[in-house]
């Protein structure tokens, strides 16, 4: 690794840190480790690293390691001490082999020891013993300067998914964080299991070597080729990924997966005929797919073809109810929709069905909050809303009296003017009627209790009646006659 | 200025746009009032032409005939003659041709429907009618202040109640994308078979931009000359649309308004 600005260093320390104090755990270990790689001899690093590792080993290794830098390092030593009395033997162990010599007492410890903790797999003690001269995987001879095996063409080194150090497989720890790797001794799952570590880290550049590992396993193994395409297109790799999700479907056309993620490819790729084509093609074949329902919904409601996407949601939903995603997409086309009754109950579906660590699980709950709104006092009880809900029948009579006479207010007559009124007075028992609980009125006279609904319906009639009986009066032409028509 | 303001409108006004569908799509909730007012306008419609087909004498005399009375006329309404504010809630349910009804009700169709789901059908019919009133009393005044010697001249039509619907429309969705097709203004029966979308806030301001430069070139002219009618009631539809943008504020359900607002 190239040299650092120190002042670079620094600032990432002080990210950690502050991660760490905010308990923010994982984001802290990160920028952690980014400092000690970049200068292994951080006392502090190592400090801050070993109050968010994730078990006590780990932060044992991480104490020894700041009292080989600062042996007076008071939080260390209390740290250990305290660690040390609560830590039981190990009861498993791999054989050492060179790779886990213990370096010199003022070198930082970059490798952790060869213990197991309680939760190692006991069946360890019945696996072979690993030979620095042999390949793990298939046992052929290996030279010190190999990084790869030449007949299996296994890598034998592999990058941490947590902080990317190359690690040699034969070690079970990452010699930086301590993230648990695994026994290479189990094989096929040894690699299944970094596979999804790395898709969980997102690290997509290990695996075409995972993909290639399990390939040796089992040569007829599926879904490593499908998440070799996955990784593909994650790493923008695009033609990459279409020609090995094609080649996938070429021979298992029923592969649900690669239909799916050789459709999102398209999708990311903004070719929505081709991903229409191979999702059309998969519902043929597998027409109960709730799975491909929901991606071909999402595909449409991206084009905005929103009715069509509706209806493919819903099919997911028949197909599997408890399709979280689902939920959300049609809580989300609703709510743009201005339907907030359906896009709430939409939206609640959905948080019952995705888990709350996703970023769109708190997106939904606050569009839930946002439709479904605490209403300002105004809005609730106040005299502003009231008038808001008189005002519109108010303004249709006050327009027609004034075109009446002639568009000029003097010339408006008394009885018109008592219309009017009779129009305020009516539209205010209708508000108040069919708002009966928000009505300040109200509310003052009923001392804060609500009226019987008997009460609401009739007040709502009487207010209707008497606004209706002003318009009637204002608009017919009493006393008028018809107008001399001009020639055409 | 006034070859300015004829230039650009002419420009504007070559495109006529056809709205066809919006993303919005169905909303499973039937517009009950917006399909009665359509059809009572279409009943009314039809009833005055089979009427005057059925009489004796020239068809588009005894057409005028019998509507006239039930036209906004300003004159009449300045002077206090003829049925005074009767004729403003009658002249928005007649129409001039089976072409002026259609377009209207296309227009009323699309657009009335969406803001019917948002307010309800009791509001959605009041605020319609507020609309018109509001798009009358705009052109009754604009007439009786600008064009004085065009009072006797009648106007008839919901294009002005329609316009306050488009305007809560666009109040309420301006960034809907709404599915167009487009014909040129003199072509209108011929409407280029391509659709494509438009920001729905294009769509109206584009109506009411052909409007507004229409009112400034009469206004223009109004100034040189002792009279000029239009044909088309650009400051009802001009009234219409900013009572609309106005209006709906009043028929919305509180829970409409405070809905809309961002997330944090």
């Amino acid at each position: 690794m190239g040299q650092v600005d120190p002042s670079e260093i620094h600032a990432w320390l002080q990210q950690g840190v502050m991660a760490a104090k905010a308990g923010q755990n994982a984001q802290a270990r990160q920028w952690l480790q980014k400092v000690l790689k970049a200068d292994r001899n951080n006392a502090t690093g190592w400090l801050w690293l070993s109050s968010v590792v994730d078990n006590e080993a780990h932060q044992i290794r991480c104490l020894q390691n700041v009292l080989s830098l600062d042996p007076q390092n008071k939080h260390a030593i209390a740290g250990l001490n305290k660690l040390q009395k609560k830590t039981s033997p190990p009861q498993n162990s791999i054989p050492n082999s060179q790779a886990f010599a213990t370096p010199p007492q003022n070198t930082p410890i970059a490798a952790p020891s060869v213990t197991h903790t309680v939760d190692a797999v006991p069946a360890v003690q019945t696996k072979p013993s690993l030979s620095p001269d042999q390949c793990p995987f298939c046992q052929h001879t290996l030279s010190a300067l190999d990084t790869k095996c030449s007949h299996c063409q296994i890598a034998l080194t592999v990058p941490c998914p947590e902080c990317e150090t190359k690690t040699d497989v034969e070690h079970t720890h990452c010699a930086t964080c301590g993230y648990f790797l695994g026994d290479c001794r189990d094989g096929e799952a040894y690699f299944r299991a970094l596979l999804k570590a790395y898709e969980q880290f997102e690290r997509f550049g290990a695996i075409p070597a995972m993909t290639h590992a399990l390939h040796f396993f089992n040569p007829d193994d599926l879904s490593s080729k499908i998440h070799q395409g996955k990784a593909e297109a994650a790493q923008g790799r695009t033609e990459a990924a279409i020609t090995t999700l094609t080649g996938i479907l070429t021979s298992e056309p029923d592969s649900v997966e690669a239909s799916l993620t050789l459709g999102q490819v398209y999708h990311q790729l903004h070719q929505w005929d081709d991903a229409h084509r191979v999702y059309d093609q998969a519902l043929t074949v597998t027409p109960d797919s709730a799975e491909l329902h929901y991606a071909k919904g999402w595909l449409l409601m991206e084009e905005r073809q929103v009715p069509k996407a509706i209806k493919s949601f819903q099919t997911t939903l028949k197909l599997d109810p408890e399709h979280g995603w689902s939920w959300l997409r049609l809580g989300q086309i609703y709510d743009a929709q201005r339907r907030q009754k359906q896009a709430t109950q939409a939206y609640k579906e959905a948080l019952t069905f995705l888990p709350d660590t996703l970023f769109v699980y708190q997106q939904a709950q606050k569009r839930i909050d946002a439709l479904n709104p605490e209403l300002p006092e105004q809005i609730t009880t106040g005299w502003v809303e009231l008038i808001r809900r008189m005002l519109g029948p108010f303004l249709i009579c006050l327009i027609l009296a004034l075109v009446d006479a002639g568009v000029t207010i003097s010339d408006i007559s008394a009885i018109t003017w008592l219309m009017l009124i009779l129009s305020i007075v009516g539209g205010f028992l209708w508000a108040s009627g069919s708002s009966a609980s928000r009505n300040p009125f109200i509310r003052a006279l009923m001392d804060e209790q609500d009226l019987p609904p008997v009460a609401k319906t009739v007040l709502v009639w009487i207010g209707i009646t008497c606004w209706v009986i002003a318009l009637l009066i204002i608009v017919l032409p009493f006393g008028r006659t018809m107008p001399e028509v001009p020639l055409l | 200025m006034i070859l300015f303001f004829i230039l650009l409108y002419q420009l504007i006004s070559q495109v006529f746009l056809i709205p066809i569908k919006d993303d919005r799509g169905w909303q499973g909730k039937f517009p009950w009032v917006t399909a009665t007012i359509i059809i009572i306008n279409v009943i009314i419609h039809l009833s005055i032409d089979v009427y005057a087909y059925l009489q004796a004498g020239d068809f588009f005399d005894v057409r005028w005939q019998l509507i006239y009375p039930f036209m906004q006329v300003p004159g009449l309404i300045a002077n206090g003659e003829g049925l005074g504010a009767f004729s403003t809630l009658s002249n928005i349910f007649l129409h001039g041709s089976w072409g002026h009804l259609i377009g209207n009700m296309v227009a009323l169709w699309f657009f009335g429907r969406k803001v019917e789901d948002v307010t309800g059908s009791g509001q959605f019919l009041l605020f319609y009618l507020l609309c018109g009133f509001t798009a009358d009393l705009a052109s009754i005044m604009a007439t009786l202040n600008f064009f004085p010697n065009t009072a006797h001249i009648p106007g008839l039509g919901a294009s002005g109640a329609i316009s306050g619907v488009m305007g809560a429309y666009l109040f309420l969705y301006s960034e809907e994308r709404i599915t167009t097709i487009a014909s040129f203004s003199y072509l209108c029966i011929f409407p280029l078979p391509i659709p494509f979308k438009i920001p729905a806030w294009v769509f109206i301001v584009h109506q009411f931009a052909k409007d507004a430069l229409l009112g400034q070139v009469a206004l223009e002219i109004a100034k040189e000359t002792s009279g000029f009618s239009l044909g088309i009631g650009v400051f009802a539809h001009m009234g219409g649309t900013i009572a609309g943008l106005l209006f709906i504020f009043l028929f919305l359900h509180p829970q409409a308004l405070v809905a809309h607002r961002p997330v944090d």
